[in-house]
């Protein structure tokens, strides 16, 4: 069996609509509501994005301090060496995170439908 | 007649086999709906080799016996608007006659996987999973290439011995 010119043809369409798709899905992504902080694996506040607020977080592996502004989540001072947990931004949109290593804390926006999908299809 | 069931019971088995394996597979790559559809190379090719009917009925008897066999009802209802949605559209590429074995199996492969994800998305009451739709659709096209290969270059040879 060989491929014929129509089927490269249909199968370029489908992969253009998958990227097509791709660039609309992630330019459109929604926002978050809450923010998930968690150190080392533990949920330790969850808050809500729509209100303004600094907070200190400490733990036995180091001190962040966490601002929301205008709907947006960063990081705006920490302890650790490195300082990266700082320049990775402003996070707001749905699954986006802001991860210090050094002192085990992630941030995690989340939205306010979340389900996890735990049936198998066969 | 007989030899219509005979066949038709060799081509299920094969069939009820790929999904076995498929179930070995449950999350692939953890994206919800994206299945290697396995099973989809022995409709592909009952399609090409006995017809549309037989290939319908191969299909709706392979998802309620591997479902028996290796999953639950729910995952009955599950499989079945997938594989019927994608077989509805392979039937109409199939029909307009422009492509080959190739674009047809594609085709199934694609949309199997966008309606197990709106039928997912239905369940969960998500809108957030329709973030897999790229993946889905160009793992479609990876799968559904492969088993048109498999099914367009076996089909060859098994003509001659199941006609």
């Amino acid at each position: 069996m060989r491929i014929i010119k129509n089927d490269i043809v249909l199968i370029s369409i489908f992969i253009i609509v998958s990227i097509v798709s791709f660039v609309v899905v992630f330019a459109s992504a929604s926002f978050g509501s809450r923010v998930i902080v968690s150190i080392n694996g533990t949920t330790m506040y969850e808050l809500d994005l729509s209100e303004d607020i600094e907070i200190d977080i400490d733990s036995e592996y180091g001190h962040n301090k966490l601002v929301i502004e205008d709907g947006e989540c960063f990081l705006s001072d920490a302890d650790c060496p490195d300082g990266l947990c700082i320049k990775q931004g402003k996070i707001s949109k749905n699954g986006q995170s802001i991860i210090c290593l050094p002192n085990k804390l992630v941030l995690t926006i989340k939205g306010e439908d979340e389900t996890e999908i735990d049936t198998i299809a066969r | 007649m007989t030899k219509k069931i005979a066949r038709s019971g060799l081509l299920l088995s094969i069939a009820l086999i790929l999904s076995y394996i498929e179930s070995l597979f449950p999350f692939f790559y953890g994206i919800p709906g994206m299945k290697l559809g396995l099973p989809n190379m022995a409709i592909v090719l009952t399609m090409y080799l006995f017809g549309n009917s037989e290939a319908l009925i191969i299909n709706i008897l392979r998802i309620i016996i591997s479902g028996f066999l290796f999953g639950n009802l729910f995952g009955i209802l599950f499989s079945i608007c997938g594989a019927l949605i994608s077989f509805l559209a392979m039937l109409i590429v199939k029909k307009i006659d422009l492509f080959s074995i190739y674009g047809v199996s594609v085709t199934g492969g694609v949309f199997h996987n966008i309606a197990q994800l709106f039928v997912a998305a239905f369940i969960v009451k998500t809108s957030g999973i329709i973030y897999y739709m790229p993946f889905l659709i160009l793992g479609g096209v990876i799968t559904g290439f492969i088993n048109g290969i498999v099914a367009g270059n076996t089909g060859i040879y098994l003509k001659k011995y199941l006609r």
